[in-house]
């Protein structure tokens, strides 16, 4: 049989990493056993009992840090080196499609700076900029698995028709600020890190890596040489813990079993596993046992190597630097290794690659996994060109089952409608104070920041409204999709007091651990025990929105997953109100199974900036719903001038992420109410991405 | 001899008194000193306490007390319950006394 046209694959890889610039220095270093990982010179490790990390050549100075602790630009930079290699080797320059017809999904967990976080969109808008990318811009923050999920985020679009090219991968830059935390959780190693072997502990690095994917026929199109298949991936929650993984690496088997469905591939076809394999002593166990747990008694012989090893953990860009280094071996005909494995510890891998260079091997299929601070964990799987022969994408209906809004309106949906339709602004913007254990008797309010609890609240009102209590059996197969584009100002103050006060040696761990983007999602995916499919992504204004967008997606396509909390939430900080900022959080509950009162999310459909009527059409297109048929409008986006428009930004103020998804909720409460029977919500995003659903009554279209 | 035992029984409670303040602070505890029993445990079925949280109180003995204990956290006995902490800190500062 031949390759299967529809099939994805990469056609350019970029990477910058502790070994070098560019991907050759990348396998030279892995080729000569030579890793990048050196004592700290940018910043001081003062007072910590750590000093070694992996920075990138040329930025590992102390020149390259003000003394405001500062280094802002640096993930741009290493991102525009990245994706500048790969669209050359894809030979983007030379012809590829209009820039409306690629994407960029960039993945990052700190960015530039941890002291004074800025958006994380930035990034992801420099870089499309730069490259003169002008279809959807999508930024996934789910600290040490973003570029991972990056990845997959960009097998959907391509998958959906909605981008004919995607850049997908992940930058980041290690901070003192990350450094000390993590020096402070004990997870740093005294010695060069030793995955699955001792000294126990991590290296952290910094770097980025980026893959071009496009179909098979798009590639063959272009003349482009396909370098590697990316077939699949999935992604899962531990609901654990905010910083250590579950023991029994139950998330880690999720994502990787929902990684080799979405591939349509069986675990016996893997031939090498890239772990995610940190060194720590409660991530390489619990890594192991997933192996075996997935592999069954072959994970006994499968190779499983970490290449943290040689370039060191590079957070947000861990995992695509990870899925490159496979890439390049796999090309080699051989599996990267384990450096620096002196003797074995106790449940590890069998065969760990403990030697100084790769090993030969021929095999046709890898998995490479990622797991993260909020409990995230996501897995790929790839493939050498020309094995796939059958597309694998079958279409499910979704489903609105409930939804739930906390926000300056209070926390009902009577409350909340009430005010919509009166459309007069409210007074305050901010969401007056009430107590998490009001819903969830159970909740330690400790660590939930307001951030946090509005989005825990949100959840668990729109779980409560879709009368869902999920059962123990049920929580795998039950998600949490989230628009964030902030730190909680709260735990940011927490975080800086705890430094200035006694010195980064001595910050705030807990503080530390909430500076993640996805810290909240991983706070409610542990509150209401939502181990399925696990992502938070960012971009600007409605972002709660694409993350319900995206939601749909992932259920529509993968099948593992049959339910999905999403939505977006938002936090006041200090002057914020004056600018008519508001805050809160909206969620719905989207599921594949029907019930009679159900909504309908008849078509979805995201376009980049400015680019609205594309995203409409899209999402009309794929709802087989007449655009005409519309009659009612939701959220920031142009609507006929004679008819009404429901826009919560205005009303309650302009949550950056949650006013869109508050504008989802508006429009399911309308069809429930008859007011409308075909309902369009969407956001107009003019630098970012633009995002369109169509929400019908269950009714409307059934006889299609 | 009551004397002696009066005040080394004097101590410890200044010492208890000043780890309840300190860990209701650093660790967000909403509740009042006198909820806090020495000999509760901290960690699982007791305070219900974890990793992060023996971090900070890791941070907290260094910042109050001037106690250092290992990378990784302290020995699990020493981070018990209260009483424990106590003697580690009473201890500690005996062997800076020499």
């Amino acid at each position: 049989m031949s390759p299967h046209p529809s099939t994805i694959v990469a056609t350019g890889l970029g990477a910058v990493s502790a070994v070098g610039h560019g991907c050759a220095a990348l396998w030279s270093a892995l080729a000569a056993g030579r890793d990048g990982l050196a004592p700290v010179r940018r910043f001081s490790t003062e007072g910590l009992p750590h000093g070694l990390a992996g920075l990138v050549p040329g930025y590992d100075g102390p020149d390259k840090i003000t003394p405001e602790r500062r280094h802002r630009g640096m993930s741009i930079a290493f991102a525009l080196e990245a994706t500048r290699e790969a669209w050359l080797q894809a030979g983007l320059d030379r012809d590829g499609p209009r820039p409306e017809r690629i994407a960029l999904v960039l993945g990052a967990s700190v960015g530039d700076d941890l002291w004074e976080p800025t958006p994380l969109e930035d990034i992801t808008r420099a870089v499309a900029d730069a490259l003169g990318i002008l279809g959807p811009r999508i930024t996934v923050s789910t600290a040490c698995t973003s570029s991972t999920n990056a990845i997959g985020v960009a097998l959907d679009l391509l998958a959906s028709g909605t981008a004919e090219v995607v850049i997908a991968g992940g930058t980041d830059v290690l901070t003192p600020e990350t450094f000390a935390g993590f020096s402070r959780l004990g997870v740093l190693s005294v010695a060069k890190c030793a995955p699955f072997s001792e000294p126990f502990g991590t290296t952290l690095a910094e770097g980025a890596g980026f893959l071009v994917l496009e179909s098979r026929a798009s590639a063959t199109r272009r003349s482009a040489t396909p370098l590697a298949e990316v077939l699949g991936y999935g992604l899962s929650g531990d609901a654990f813990h905010e910083t250590s993984p579950d023991p029994g690496g139950a998330g880690v088997v999720s994502a990787i079993e929902g990684a080799l469905a979405n591939a349509g591939v069986t675990p016996d076809q893997i031939g090498y596993v890239n772990a995610h394999g940190t060194g720590t002593a409660a991530n390489d166990p619990a890594e192991w046992r997933a192996i075996l747990r997935v592999f069954g008694p072959r994970g006994e012989t499968l190779p499983v190597s970490s290449t943290k090893s040689v370039i060191g953990h590079a957070q947000g860009a861990a995992g695509v630097l990870e899925v490159i280094a496979t890439i390049l071996a796999m090309q080699e005909g051989c599996v990267p290794q384990t450096l620096h494995f002196t003797r074995p510890r106790a449940r590890g891998p069998s065969d760990p690659i403990a030697q100084a260079v790769p090993r030969a091997l021929t095999y046709s299929h890898a998995v490479c996994t990622s797991s993260a601070f909020g409990g995230a964990n996501a897995a790929v799987v790839i493939a050498r060109p020309g094995t796939a022969t059958t597309a694998n994408r079958q279409r499910r209906e979704v489903f609105v089952r409930g939804v739930g809004a906390v926000g300056p309106h209070g926390r009902t949906l009577d409350d909340l409608w009430r005010v919509l339709v009166a459309g007069r602004p409210v007074q305050s913007t901010a969401v007056a104070p009430f107590r998490i254990e009001e819903l969830l008797p159970t909740a330690d309010p400790r660590r939930l920041d307001p951030s946090s609890r509005f989005l825990t609240a949100s959840a668990a009102l729109a779980l409560a409204d879709a009368r869902i209590a999920l059962r123990a059996q049920d929580c795998d197969r039950a998600g949490l999709v989230v628009g964030a584009t902030q730190v909680s100002p709260e735990s940011d103050q927490a975080f800086c007091d705890s430094i200035e006060r006694h010195g980064l040696a001595q910050l705030s761990a807990s503080a530390f651990a909430r500076m993640v983007r996805n810290a909240p999602g991983g706070m409610c995916s542990k509150l209401l025990a939502l181990k399925g499919p696990n992502s938070t992504l960012d971009t600007g204004h409605g972002s709660g929105l694409v993350a319900i967008a995206y939601a749909a997606e992932l259920l529509s396509t993968h099948d593992r997953a049959d339910l999905i909390v999403a939505g977006g939430f938002d936090e006041l900080s200090e002057g914020d109100a004056e600018h008519r900022r508001g805050e809160g959080a909206a969620c719905a509950v989207l599921a594949t199974e029907r019930t009679d009162d159900a909504i309908r999310v008849a078509g979805w459909g995201l376009a980049g900036p400015g680019q609205f009527a594309d995203a409409v059409t899209r999402a009309a297109t794929r709802a087989g719903i007449d655009e005409r048929a519309i009659d009612g409008w939701f959220g920031t986006l142009p609507a006929p001038a004679d008819r009404p428009r429901i826009d919560p930004a205005i009303v309650l103020g302009d949550a950056i992420a949650s006013s869109a998804a508050v504008a989802f909720v508006a429009a399911v409460l309308a069809l429930r109410r008859g007011e409308v029977r075909t309902a369009l919500v969407g956001t107009a995003n003019g630098i970012s991405t633009t995002c369109a659903i169509l929400l019908t009554t269950t009714e409307h279209g059934d006889g299609r | 001899m009551d004397a002696d035992l009066a005040t080394i029984v004097a101590a410890r409670e200044q010492v208890l008194e000043r780890l309840r303040a300190t860990l209701i602070k650093q660790l967000r505890l909403e509740r009042a000193p006198d909820e806090l029993d020495p000999d509760m445990p901290l960690f699982g079925s007791g305070l219900g306490l974890d990793s992060l949280d023996a971090v900070e109180i890791a941070v907290s003995l260094e910042i109050e007390f001037g106690i250092h204990i290992a990378e990784g956290g302290a020995s699990p006995v020493h981070l018990r319950t209260l009483n424990t902490l106590a003697t580690l800190i009473l201890d500690g500062g005996a062997v800076r006394a020499r």
